[in-house]
């Protein structure tokens, strides 16, 4: 192969590795866009930015007392809500624990379908403890059965939170 | 010639990248399914607001008016769907209608018959529907 012969490979050869690379890198952009989670706003609105996760929430809990009251914003899924209207939903901290959420004044519901739909909420968490007739109407809530319902006796040490806003993965 | 080759050639390569680049599928939105009023939620609400300006007026010692008829609607309009018209919603219902009425009957003592009602409103919730409890206590006289 002659010297010029060589360079005009070299030269093509240039070519193409720049066609290629340029071109490659769209489709990761698109990616990208599709990851993005966006969010249906509930009440007031506020930014989805540096929520505490469902664990770190979990260990602000751990250190309330009944009667104590913390300003926070969290995200976890969402495993229950009030299939009547929609006034209180119950998001996921651990497999063993979670946050029973209601709003603001009542002045706002969340979706009746919004089970595993991952939220965001924002607002004051509290440790309370609900009284048997309380929890009765959270069973009624939920379509348990009459039996169910009757077993309840005793109260339970709830972990609340007052949302003035809430998110929801659309 | 040679130069035409090259330059389509390149074209070529663009135009081939450029068919790789399909339309990401788009992640449809979940249909949000929303509680609509029913003629109870609607009428609870306009029974809070009525109570509202009502807490103004025994505050401020305005004339109180008169009881607003349409809180009678309680004893027939629609219950939320799954929400049961039983005997203790029919006894407490009467018994609201009638701490309302009082009020208005005895302006002078209007302050304790009126938190004597907004207390008939909160025992009631306690047992049918506790959601609205702390938003009916902002009701409440000091």
């Amino acid at each position: 192969m002659s010297k010029i012969q060589t360079m005009k490979f070299i030269y093509l050869f240039s070519l193409m590795f720049i066609a290629l690379s340029s071109c490659n890198s769209k489709p990761i952009e698109k990616t990208e866009e599709v990851e993005k989670r966006t969010y249906a706003d509930f009440g007031e609105k506020f930014s989805e930015k540096d929520p505490l996760t469902a664990l770190q929430m979990l260990a602000v809990y751990d250190k309330l007392k009944a009667g104590d009251t913390v300003n926070a914003k969290f995200t976890g899924t969402i495993f229950g809500v009030c299939q009547k209207k929609g006034c209180w939903m119950q998001v996921d901290l651990d497999d063993d624990y979670a946050a029973h959420i209601t709003f603001k004044d009542y002045d706002f519901f969340v979706p009746m379908n919004a089970m595993e739909s991952v939220a965001i909420v924002k607002g004051r968490a509290f440790v309370t403890e609900t009284s048997v007739l309380e929890l009765k109407h959270i069973a009624e809530d939920e379509g348990s059965t009459q039996a169910e319902i009757d077993k309840i006796s005793e109260p339970e040490f709830t972990l609340g939170f007052i949302a003035d806003g809430v998110l929801i993965e659309e | 010639m040679r130069r035409i080759v090259q330059f389509a050639f390149i074209l070529f390569l663009f135009s081939s990248c450029n068919q790789e680049v399909e339309k990401a599928p788009v992640k449809e939105k979940k249909k949000f399914e929303m509680y609509k009023y029913s003629e109870m939620a609607a009428l609870m609400r306009q029974m809070y607001s009525i109570n509202e300006a009502l807490k103004i007026r025994i505050e401020s010692g305005e004339d109180l008016g008169t009881f607003p008829t349409e809180f009678e609607q309680i004893l027939n309009a629609e219950m939320t769907k799954k929400q049961k018209r039983d005997d203790f919603f029919e006894k407490h219902s009467s018994l609201f209608l009638e701490s309302q009425r009082k009020i208005y009957a005895n302006p002078k003592d209007a302050k304790a018959l009126y938190n004597e009602s907004i207390n008939s409103c909160v025992e009631c919730h306690r047992t049918k529907c506790p959601g609205p409890i702390e938003k009916i206590k902002h009701l409440e006289l000091k």
